[in-house]
């Protein structure tokens, strides 16, 4: 499995940012990841495509406040996967509460970050996630 | 009836014209940006130099550039890419911005503003400055002072001292939400010279953040003669975890006002229970059914506090403390045994 492509799935309904997370994704691809990147504009979209249900190592990353499923309901469905472990979610949000964030790691993400993002941190912590899920032999979380 | 049949079709006319126009100018937008949101991003994000075929060929495009710097503005927070912002909207929209603020329509010029705002635009300062001598709405007002905020910080209190009257809590809160360390600092030795309202919105706030200048900032608001501060300022505390004088927040047990001993209990649910037994002991007995079932439920939370739970029920002699120990205990999966 380490040698698999990993994917990288962005789920945002802003399509212009969406458009702009994927450019952050060639930019890791241009640093010699080798990834395949998907977007999608809503929560349902991913659950429902190909990406959701194949068994390639992913890193999921996902607006909290999504139209027709949210992040949070996303996240519960990829963690009810047999594969799970193989995948990594980042949830973004815009103004969380504690509560809330905890909500979020109990259901099952693995980080949190909060918008406004830095894109270029994005970028290197991202490169970071898809080297240890490459490297894994046994599941990382 | 003649004239009512004219009148709904062309009411239809415009409308459907109204639909087309639309239509279009959405297709429009999404050709330009799929065109070239490429560029814009190694502009934004790599400092490639501002190709000048990248400007607007019609009003369409122009709002299609809008709409991308306004989602960079608010998704993304890198300074080079705050900063790119900033120079192109100085450079290529000053001009039509300045016609835009002195538009009769309140709706132009309040997207204007948010703009000018979100753009973090300077070249403007002048029209903003005399603009706020005499904001023609509210809406305008606020708008006027998040600019102030942006780009013109060290004016930013003494225009929102002489505005404040005007604004909703709500506003304010959500002026204080972005502000930057300076201008934090002046609020903070300004505090007094706020209304009430500002003054509880910006408790409020600093309970959100949490720094430790917020935390010192509200430990000195709880010697105010204005109880409504005393317990903003303890609630605002609670929502975090630094306790930096626990004998202070401790004198709040024996208040007359309930909500300050609601808010002590609060404040320590976050402490292990071998420090704070003693508190939520005094607590679990108050009079006052809110404070006493606090109490319980933070007890409930862990092992050690619902041994106290436990042993409330068994051996207290006030039977409020016993009813609330013992509806806790039941919720919890150990249950009462």
């Amino acid at each position: 499995m380490g040698s698999e492509k990993i994917h990288l799935s962005i789920i945002e309904d802003d399509a212009i940012f969406a458009e702009a997370l994927r450019m952050v994704g060639e930019d890791i691809q241009a640093s010699g990841f080798d990834i395949e990147i998907d977007t999608f504009l809503d929560g349902n979209a991913f659950v429902q495509s190909e990406v959701f249900h194949s068994k390639q190592k992913q890193v999921v990353l996902l607006n909290d406040n999504l139209t027709k499923l949210d992040g949070f309901e996303v996240t519960r469905r990829l963690r009810e996967l047999p594969y799970s472990q193989h995948i990594f979610v980042i949830m973004m949000s815009m103004g969380t509460t504690e509560e809330e964030i905890i909500h979020a790691f109990k259901i099952g993400i693995d980080d949190f970050i909060t918008r406004p993002l830095n894109l270029r941190i994005l970028q290197t912590f991202m490169e970071r996630v898809i080297e240890r899920l490459r490297g894994e032999d046994e599941p990382i979380l | 009836m003649a004239a009512l049949t004219v009148g709904i079709i062309l009411s239809f006319v415009y409308f459907e014209y109204l639909r087309h126009h639309m239509r279009k100018q959405n297709m429009i937008m999404d050709a330009y940006i799929q065109k070239n949101h490429h560029s814009w991003y190694q502009y934004l994000l790599n400092r490639i130099p501002f190709d000048e075929n990248l400007l607007w060929q019609n009003v369409s495009e122009r709002k299609a550039i809008e709409a991308l710097l306004l989602s960079y503005s608010r998704n993304v927070k890198d300074p080079i890419v705050r900063t790119q912002i900033s120079k192109f909207a100085d450079t290529y929209l000053t001009a039509d911005y300045e016609k835009s603020l002195k538009n009769r329509r309140w709706s132009v010029r309040i997207n204007t503003l948010h703009r000018i705002a979100n753009f973090r635009m300077t070249t403007l300062n002048g029209e903003i400055q005399s603009m706020m001598n005499r904001p023609r709405s509210t809406e305008e007002g606020f708008n006027l002072l998040q600019i102030y905020l942006y780009v013109l910080p060290n004016e930013f209190f003494d225009q929102l001292l002489r505005y404040q009257d005007q604004l909703s809590e709500y506003q304010f809160k959500q002026l204080f939400l972005d502000i930057s360390v300076q201008v934090k600092q002046t609020i903070i030795a300004g505090f007094n010279q706020l209304n009430k309202v500002g003054q509880y919105a910006f408790i409020d706030i600093q309970g959100k953040k949490q720094t430790f200048e917020d935390h010192y900032s509200l430990m000195a608001l709880l010697d105010s003669d204005d109880s409504e501060i005393r317990i903003r300022a303890l609630k605002a505390m609670s929502a975090g975890t630094i306790i930096s004088d626990k004998e202070r927040i401790l004198s709040f047990i024996d208040s007359d006002i309930w909500q300050e001993r609601l808010m002590v209990a609060k404040i320590f649910a976050k402490r292990p229970t071998h420090e704070t037994e003693d508190v939520y002991r005094a607590l679990i007995k108050d009079p006052v059914w809110w404070v006493r079932n606090e109490a319980a439920r933070v007890l409930s939370l862990n092992h050690n506090g619902r041994e106290v739970l436990r042993d409330i029920m068994a051996n207290s002699d006030d039977k409020f403390a016993v009813d609330v120990s013992r509806a806790f205990l039941l919720k919890t999966k150990g249950g009462i045994a």
